[in-house]
């Protein structure tokens, strides 16, 4: 039992970490009319080809996803034997970007994606969840966003 | 002494059938030796007379045109939780239990100055164990601390801890006393697998990770906040999600070492959301007006949810009550570039262009220096809401995407985006779908033998 304990973690950014060996499939050319049909195929194909992919994000001409660099060209070859257009971007890394009750701290998200695009990386693609937001980047530009993050750790003000 | 902190929501205390029942719950931890400490929410939920929404009110009433000082609303706020325990306070001592209601400063709660948000920095129990040494229960009120100055040489204003500041106040109790369990007492069994208003048979899960019970909440679930999840996780505090209405075992969080993952956990829904699709012919420009929009939607604290980019566009979702607030902000903004030729860009909200934009629109051909002017159309689709799959380490597995997709398309659910964690799979769909795409998933992934 102690007199004065150290309860919450701070607010805004409490720490940044990097993953590297990612790639981002882009499938383009599907029909609107026929999208849902198109969609099951590809993810058909790449549960077929025994490959889990993340970062998915859809639009109304075709999606693109996230897998480990190693498994790029396989998951590509499987969605062209389908028929699907797919092209992959090697080089890419993930930024988890630690935060913790990011629903809490409205504007947070916007802010890391703000500040991911003024170092000059690309975003390719963000998820979130309950104490981070991860977001996607080219490899070569990971290290200076996560180091523009870095400095915002411990910020209140970041807000 | 064996403490134990017992949380009662505002439907636990509600009237005083049901503060009996909440009392009596106090009293059996009694009689099996424990040391309670009592954390209560303010009495009943919106609408009813001292609920907090309702004292909110009264402030805001006043004249809609002068928003309270966050310090007052603060003030304003705590007199729920300060009357709640006092009537529970009250009703202990009817069953003839000795106890002692405390307000969050007296308590030793003291958190940041940042009012209506405000994080718990230390935790100063010594009254509170002095309370329990005299025999008594303490009963404290739950989502509010006091401050300490800048210079930290006193102690300032009353503050309040935000959305579920009360089981948070019942965490951070607990982890100051080292208490052996912290329970939270609500008007559910424990933590469902679905909201029961859409799988009336979603059952109770026996237990869960505290990350999992974090991104349950994160992702819609009203059942306990991640910050007293954070809390316990910290400390290693046993952590239960009770009824107060009932005798079930209810939920244990627990920490995820050696837990069995691999699992999904729940589907989860949040609801009212607008989707917002910014498209532009922006060729290089593209992260300029990126850069622009994220700034502005921080400035303004708006809450993006499903963030989404592709070499064209990019979209994210914002909370309805905040598109008004959206538009306000980036309907006929102004961007000018001048790196290079001079270009301008506008952007307009929604497909059909308000007045707002053909006026910019109009003043900036007829001014020099803004080079050519483009629209970057924010599209929209509203009434949407977003259904989340709870599932640690199970979305490594291959074709949980396509199981998501063919559940719901083959049901004619439109998925209008998606997005991921390493905790959950979400999709967007029409708010209308909401109910039958928590069932469908609910179904697909097997979890009613989920417990």
């Amino acid at each position: 039992m102690t007199d004065r304990t150290s309860i919450e973690t701070a607010r805004g950014i409490s720490g940044v970490e990097v993953s590297l060996g990612h790639a981002l499939v882009v499938v383009s050319g599907l029909s609107e009319e026929a999208w849902g049909q198109r969609m099951l195929e590809a993810l058909g194909a790449l549960k077929d080809a025994d490959h889990s992919i993340d970062f998915l994000k859809v639009s109304s001409s075709g999606f693109s996803f996230v897998v480990p660099e190693s498994q790029a060209s396989s998951a590509r070859d499987a969605l062209c034997a389908a028929g699907f257009d797919a092209v992959v971007k090697e080089g890419r890394a993930i930024l988890i970007v630690r935060a913790p009750n990011i629903r809490d701290e409205s504007g947070l998200v916007a802010r890391i994606a703000q500040l991911v695009v003024r170092s000059g990386a690309t975003i390719e693609q963000v998820g979130d969840m309950h104490s981070s937001v991860q977001v996607v980047v080219e490899a070569a530009k990971v290290e200076r966003a996560a180091s523009v993050l870095r400095d915002c750790i411990g910020m209140v003000e970041i807000l | 002494m064996r403490i134990k902190v017992m949380k009662f929501g505002g439907t636990s205390v509600a009237d005083q059938e049901s503060r009996m029942l909440a009392a009596r719950k106090v009293a059996e931890a009694v009689e099996n030796g424990f040391s309670p400490v009592v954390v209560v929410s303010a009495i009943g939920r919106a609408g009813m007379p001292y609920a907090t929404d309702t004292l909110l009110n009264l402030l805001t009433e006043v004249d809609p045109l002068v928003p309270p000082e966050p310090r007052e609303v603060d003030l304003m706020l705590c007199c729920g939780e300060i009357m709640s325990t006092c009537v529970f306070a009250q009703t202990l001592k009817s069953l003839g239990y000795p106890a002692s209601a405390m307000t969050g400063g007296q308590a030793g709660i003291i958190t940041d100055e940042t009012h209506g948000n405000a994080r718990i920095v230390e935790i100063q129990p010594h009254d509170v164990l002095k309370v329990l040494e005299k025999g008594r229960i303490p009963v404290v009120c739950g989502f509010q601390g006091r401050s300490l100055s800048k210079d930290g040489s006193s102690y300032g204003e009353i503050t309040t801890l935000g959305r579920g500041g009360s089981d948070t106040t019942a965490s951070a109790l607990a982890a100051a006393l080292a208490a052996e369990a912290v329970e939270i007492y609500t008007d559910v069994d424990g933590v469902k697998t679905a909201d029961p208003d859409f799988v009336p048979d979603a059952p109770t899960l026996r237990q869960m990770t505290y990350d999992e019970v974090a991104e349950i909440a994160h992702q819609g679930a009203k059942v306990i906040h991640p910050r007293a999840a954070e809390i316990a996780m910290k400390f290693g505090i046993p952590l239960f999600v009770r009824s107060t209405f009932s005798d079930d075992p209810g939920t244990e969080v627990v920490p995820g070492e050696g837990f069995e993952h691999r699992r999904a956990t729940g589907v989860t829904h949040t609801g009212k959301l607008v989707y917002l699709e910014f498209e532009a012919a922006f060729g290089p420009d593209k992260a300029a007006l990126e850069s622009k929009v994220y700034e502005l939607m921080a400035d303004y604290r708006i809450n993006l949810f499903m963030l989404n980019v592709h070499p064209h566009s990019f979209g994210f979702a914002v909370p309805r009550k905040q598109l008004p607030r959206v538009k306000e902000i980036l309907d006929g903004l102004v961007i000018p570039l001048v790196d290079g030729e001079p270009r301008t860009y506008i952007v307009q909200v929604g497909r059909a262009g308000s007045p707002e934009v053909a006026a910019q629109e109009q003043m900036l051909k007829g001014l020099s220096g803004f080079g050519e002017i483009r629209k970057c159309v924010a599209r929209l689709t509203e009434n949407c809401t977003m259904v989340s799959l709870i599932a640690h380490e199970f979305l490594q597995q291959p074709g949980i995407y396509y199981r998501v997709f063919e559940c719901l398309l083959g049901a004619n659910i439109n998925i209008l985006q998606t997005s991921d964690s390493p905790l959950s799979i979400s999709v967007l769909v029409p708010e209308n779908d909401c109910g039958r795409a928590v069932a469908l998933l609910h179904e697909e992934f097997d979890l009613a033998s989920q417990t």
